[in-house]
């Protein structure tokens, strides 16, 4: 768009941009003078890495021979963006764009400087093999950790801006090959649609996009491992990154890519079937125990051994409440526990789970407040949820079994096993971005099922 | 999408809400119940026709590993029928009687001389109770067998349940008799059951089980020695541990086996049967012995103890054939072998009283021991 | 073949084992039974033939469709209704007699309603469900509960109380002619094909049938059959299991689990056949409910671009069955379900004749 302007002190353009910048203090308007030639150049200094600025364009300014030159110099930069109207000029401005006007030409050049781009260290899904460094909180850089790793002519970067108060880039990333086209029009269609007014992280974005926001299971994964990127770019799905996230989102995921750790994969055949096996049963021992004790122990004791239901009665005797609320109270109990030791840092949190774990627990069955069994499926309960590898799914289980501890309170061991397969019924009937969420894969699938929906 | 989430949610409220009114009866924990371990069942003393249901409780104990014995309580009614002796000890108790983990029945033993019909039909019509417990016999009475608490019985564990289904002691002296056996053996025509008979000593510190009884239709009832029983429960259940002492001549052998086999085939002869055949295989080696051994006369040590065995099984299918009782099933066996029309049973019925046993005992020693 | 077709049929013979079908049997054990499962394995081979072989022309489409497309609307409803009263008669049996065995084995102190609304509620979510969705659900929990099934079913097979010559003595009774009602009763598990009716819109190819799929159908079925009435002869004894109601359920209660985590069988026996029956009723009710929308539906029932007409539905299926399974008693459920087998055979009539009109009219629209 070209500025009405013409060749005066200021160009007008740049002083209106710098009136609405201000009052703001690290506005830097300057003008570039020698032998009759000038330059104005307007910048954030905050946002700008200035040693660049310098050497790309203040030096060659005075190092041109003619202002032509100069100005055929910057419009060839390799980090030139096109002019738009004044509002998004405003925005590229706050993100580090440096605007140079020369003549009656602009040029818009990006010259950013992000203080966060180191790559950073894995925290949340610790391998033992396998990367040790993951995203980075630059855009940028993620998107090189991301292009150094899978080097396809196919793998696509496009990048957009969110439309909220914050103006972040994002970027889709996908391989345009084995993309799932139908994911990918509906991830584009919710992004254009979205409305909401800031956007913080990879991690409310995610959210956002799921469509329902009430739904208790995630239907993005939220990762910082640069390999299950990949992985997952590989198997068609779609890489959401956000500018000054260290996270990235993945976009339809299904119930089971929250049960792999990528650790799976690096090991050898036998160890990851064992280990998948115990985190299936380490999914269902903290589903389904809590409720399991509620309906053996009020509703059919029969089902125990003979020694080991009177072992049970004997750990209850005089504890004044129905099991249920027992359950419910230790619960919770372990609940607290699991979100102090989270929110505080390290060193205290040890201290916590100790107080809380060892010496309350200890302390509860003394006063025959709860039976020691309860106390052991609470503690088998608590381990076992975090052997699911994913957070996400990890919260949302602990959500579950409350519902599941209901429903068997109310209908006995009938409420829990038609509960669990009500459990299965939802997963499958979820769906995440056009992907049904609970489904066995296996070859030729689709051919046999599926395409008569509408 | 809203309004039909919003009338789940209303549904789902309204449904928990009703259920949590309802729900309060079924609910019940498990320090609220009492876990009856074992049932006895004598004749009414007072009543003329009518039983006597004794009832053994496992009473949970605060602190299991301290306890240095189980502690039970014991619970006594009288009624025209089982069923109605127990809803009047359930007014007896402060707690619901938990049926769910009775795993033994102890019958007194006049009581299988009479019509077993009445009280059968009570513990297979209950839903909560277990096809799987053990049906014994009680001598002299199921009241006093119950009230026996054993010196060896560990807390938190009950001796009754022990006995049988090889859970502890394996015995081939002890036979054990599931309730859904003893009700499809006793009803079906040609198959006779054999249940255990539970003893005590005089101070009544022991349970002693070793002897077991046929019960056959219309109360014919045959007592088994110690001996027999154990020749039956090697056949039929082909119970390991079965030692058998061999002495001829002066040499004094005990016999261990551990691998029994047993067939049988009925012959006919003329449409009708004539011959059963009982093949039995038996594989072991030589634990005792009064006299020096040789290996090389392991095929001679195997006949004396063929011959031995073999008039002990002819001993024991005879006494049975002359009570006309028959735990072996060779009815049952004869049954299938013929089309139903030709009625095969009544055939049976009239043969079996003169028919002829040919037992082919075949034992084979493998080993003289560890020493010579 | 299509393997969601494998999983109807297998789904359907296996939730069968446990109540009415052996019970029916049982009590014709000395009038034909053994022949009539013959009979009945033949002819429930041949229905699954005829069944997907008439609907291999039409991929990705209902029966309701079809119907509409190729028969005179006077025909097409009236057709409809039956078939989907018959879906639903089906459940609501499952349900009730579920609901009893419950009452009496696990829960015996609770009151019949809320074990009836235990299910109910789940059900119906399942009926609202994605077509596609229950079909994804169908097979993981049937993926995930066969092997189990299979452990149940060879420990009662190899179990060391299980007495053979009980069998045999039932095989002696081969010389009966077949009986209808047992006829009846042994075709029932064998036609779970017969869901097809909906799900074949979302089964687009591979709905053929050759001499190969006939031989698997017929040895599964044939399998399942034996193992439905013979195996509880060995636990229960010949001629005694008419006194009982439940025949498989006291079987799984004769077998011990010596060393396992439960030593009652039977728990774990009425569980996993719970779930199995859970997932056929809801499958039952899915293609009832879909059919009952092709015979009636409001547009005033679509508010605000939610199409509740399936709500109206539910509410008239929960009225019937708490209605139903809360009152009826054990004799009578049996009753009942003797009368919906020996109807059966008018069902699959109505079925066959249907597609034959389809197929003609499919010819005369060239």
């Amino acid at each position: 768009m070209e500025s009405s302007s013409e060749n005066q002190q200021t160009p007008e353009l740049l002083f209106r941009l710098a009136q609405q910048l201000s009052p703001t203090k690290d506005i830097v308007q300057t003008t570039l003078h020698v032998e009759g030639k000038q330059a104005y150049i307007l910048y954030l200094k905050s946002a700008v890495d200035e040693t660049v600025l310098h050497k790309t364009v203040v030096k060659p300014f005075y190092e041109t021979a003619s202002i032509d030159i100069y100005s055929s110099y910057l419009d060839s930069a390799p980090n030139k963006k096109e002019l738009a109207d004044d509002h998004s000029l405003l925005i590229d401005l706050t993100r580090g764009h440096v605007l140079v006007a020369v003549q009656e030409h602009y040029f818009l050049l990006e010259i950013r400087h992000v203080g966060f781009d180191e790559v950073q260290q894995i925290t949340l899904e610790p391998t033992i093999h396998g990367a040790q460094l993951g995203l980075s909180e630059s855009i940028e850089v993620s998107m090189n950790v991301i292009r150094q790793r899978y080097h396809q002519p196919s793998l696509v970067f496009d990048t957009m801006q969110l439309k909220d108060q914050s103006n972040r880039e994002i970027a889709l990333v996908f391989d345009k090959v084995l993309v799932n086209p139908r994911a990918l029009q509906l991830i584009k269609k919710r992004l254009k649609n979205l409305d909401f007014p800031l956007i913080l992280s990879s991690g409310d974005l995610q959210l956002y996009l799921n469509g329902n926001k009430k739904s208790l299971f995630p239907s993005c994964m939220l990762t910082e491992r640069p390999d299950r990127l990949i992985y997952n770019i590989s198997s068609g799905k779609i890489i959401i990154l956000v500018d000054g996230s260290p996270h990235a989102v993945i976009a339809p995921a299904v119930f089971f890519d929250f049960m792999i750790s990528m650790e799976d994969l690096y090991h050898g055949y036998w160890i990851s079937l064992l280990t998948l096996f115990l985190r299936y049963s380490g999914l269902f021992a903290c589903i389904a125990l809590p409720a399991l004790y509620v309906g053996v122990t009020s509703y059919t004791p029969d089902v125990f051994r003979t020694e080991l239901a009177l072992t049970v009665a004997a750990s209850r005797i005089g504890v004044p409440y129905p099991s249920y609320i027992e359950v419910f109270f230790m619960l919770i109990f372990i609940e607290f526990l699991t979100e102090a030791s989270i929110r505080l840092p390290t060193a205290i949190s040890a201290t916590a789970t100790t107080v809380g774990g060892l010496i309350l627990g200890t302390a509860a069955v003394e006063a025959a407040l709860t039976s020691n069994i309860m106390i052991i499926v609470v503690s088998l309960v608590a381990v076992s949820t975090f052997v699911i590898p994913i957070n996400e799914l990890g919260f949302a289980v602990r959500g579950l079994r409350f519902i599941l501890l209901l429903y068997t309170t109310f209908f006995g061991l009938t409420g829990l096993a038609i509960g669990l397969l009500g459990i299965v019924l939802f997963l499958a009937n979820k769906e995440s971005f056009g992907v049904a969420y609970l489904k066995f894969g296996w070859k030729n699938r689709k051919k046999e099922l599926g395409i008569g929906e509408k | 999408m809203g309004k039909a989430s919003r009338m789940k949610r209303c549904i789902l409220v309204l449904v928990l809400l009703s259920s949590t009114i309802l729900s309060a009866c079924a609910f019940k924990d498990i320090d609220r119940r009492l876990f009856v371990s074992v049932i006895g069942i004598d004749p009414a003393e007072k009543l003329d026709k009518g039983f006597k249901v004794t009832l053994k409780i496992a009473i949970p104990f605060g602190a299991i590993k301290q306890a240095s014995s189980p502690t039970f309580a014991y619970l006594s009614e009288e009624g025209e029928t089982v069923g109605e002796a127990i809803r009047i000890l359930e007014t007896h108790v402060d707690k619901v009687l938990e049926f769910g983990h009775m795993k033994t029945i102890v019958v007194n033993e006049e009581l299988l001389k009479g019509d077993l019909q009445e009280f059968m039909n009570y513990f297979v019509r209950r839903g909560d109770l277990q096809m799987i417990s053990y049906v014994t016999a009680a001598r002299p009475s199921a009241e006093t067998i119950l009230k026996v608490e054993p010196n060896t019985e560990a807390p938190a564990s009950i001796s009754f349940f022990n006995f049988f289904g090889g859970t502890g002691t394996e015995s081939p002296f002890i036979v054990t008799c599931y309730l859904f056996e003893f009700r499809r053996d006793y009803f079906s025509k040609g198959i006779d059951p054999v249940l255990p008979i539970m003893e005590t000593n005089e101070d009544k510190s022991e349970l002693i089980v070793n002897k077991s009884i046929v019960v056959g239709e219309k109360g014919k009832t045959l007592e088994l020695d110690s001996i027999l029983t154990k020749q039956y429960n090697s056949l039929v259940h082909n119970a390991s541990g079965f030692s058998y002492k061999v002495k001829e001549d002066g040499l004094q052998l005990l016999l261990n086996i551990d691998k029994i086999d047993t067939k049988f085939k009925i012959l006919s002869d003329d449409g009708r049967p004539s011959k059963v055949v009982l093949t039995i295989n038996k594989v072991g080696f030589i634990g005792e012995s009064n006299k020096p051994l040789s290996p090389k006369k392991l095929p001679y040590y195997s006949n004396l103890a063929e011959h031995a065995l073999k008039s002990k099984v002819h001993e024991l299918v005879m006494k049975l054939q002359k009570e006309q009782l028959d735990p072996f099933g060779f009815g049952l066996r004869y049954r299938t072998m013929r089309l139903h029309s030709s009625d095969p049973y009544k055939l049976w019925e009239e043969a079996y009283p003169d028919i002829e046993f040919d037992v082919v005992m075949k034992i084979h020693l493998k080993s003289t021991g560890v020493t010579e | 073949m299509n393997r969601f077709l494998y999983y109807f049929i297998i789904l359907n013979l296996i939730a069968n084992i446990v109540v009415e079908v052996p019970k029916i049997l049982m009590d014709f054990s000395e009038r034909g039974a053994v022949t009539s499962i013959a009979l009945a394995l033949i002819i429930g081979v041949a229905l699954n033939w005829m069944i997907i072989n008439a609907f291999k022309p039409y991929p990705g489409r209902s029966l309701p469709e079809l119907l509409q497309l190729y028969t005179p609307k006077w025909l097409n409803k009236p057709v409809l209704l039956y078939l989907s009263a018959n879906w639903f008669i089906a459940g609501l049996l499952s349900i009730s007699t579920f609901t009893l065995l419950l009452k009496r084995f696990l829960t015996p102190e609770m009151s019949s309603y809320i074990i009836v609304s235990s299910f109910v509620f789940l059900v119906s979510y399942g009926i609202l469900m994605k077509t596609n969705s229950l079909l994804n659900s169908l097979e993981i929990i049937l993926i995930l509960n066969i092997p189990i099934v299979l452990f149940l079913i060879a420990k009662v097979y190899f179990d060391q109380s299980m007495d053979w010559d009980y069998v045999k003595v039932a095989l002696t009774y081969v010389n009966n002619w077949p009986n209808y009602s047992a006829v009846a009763a042994a075709l029932y598990p064998m036609i779970g094909i017969v869901n097809i009716v909906i799900f074949n819109k979302y089964l687009i190819t591979k709905v053929n049938m050759g001499l190969k799929q006939l031989l698997i159908i017929f040895l599964i079925g044939g399998l399942t059959l034996f193992t439905t009435y013979f195996i509880p002869m060995g636990y229960i004894g010949f001629g005694l299991s008419d006194k009982l109601q439940y025949p498989w359920i006291l079987t799984s209660d004769s077998v011990r689990l010596k060393y396992g985590l439960i030593e009652r069988f039977i728990f774990i026996f009425l569980l996993i056949f719970l779930s199995l029956s859970f997932l056929n009723i809801t499958i039952h009710w899915h293609v009832a409910q879909k059919l009952l929308e092709a015979v009636y539906r409001t547009k005033k029932l679509i508010i605000k671009g939610k199409d509740l007409n399936p709500y109206l539905w539910i509410i008239l299926f929960w009225g019937i069955t708490f209605i139903v399974a809360g009152r009826m008693t054990e004799y009578q459920l049996f009753l009942v379900g003797k009368y919906f087998f020996n109807q059966m055979p008018l069902f699959t009539a109505v079925l066959i004749a249907s597609l034959l009109l389809i197929k003609r009219g499919a010819k005369k629209h060239g």
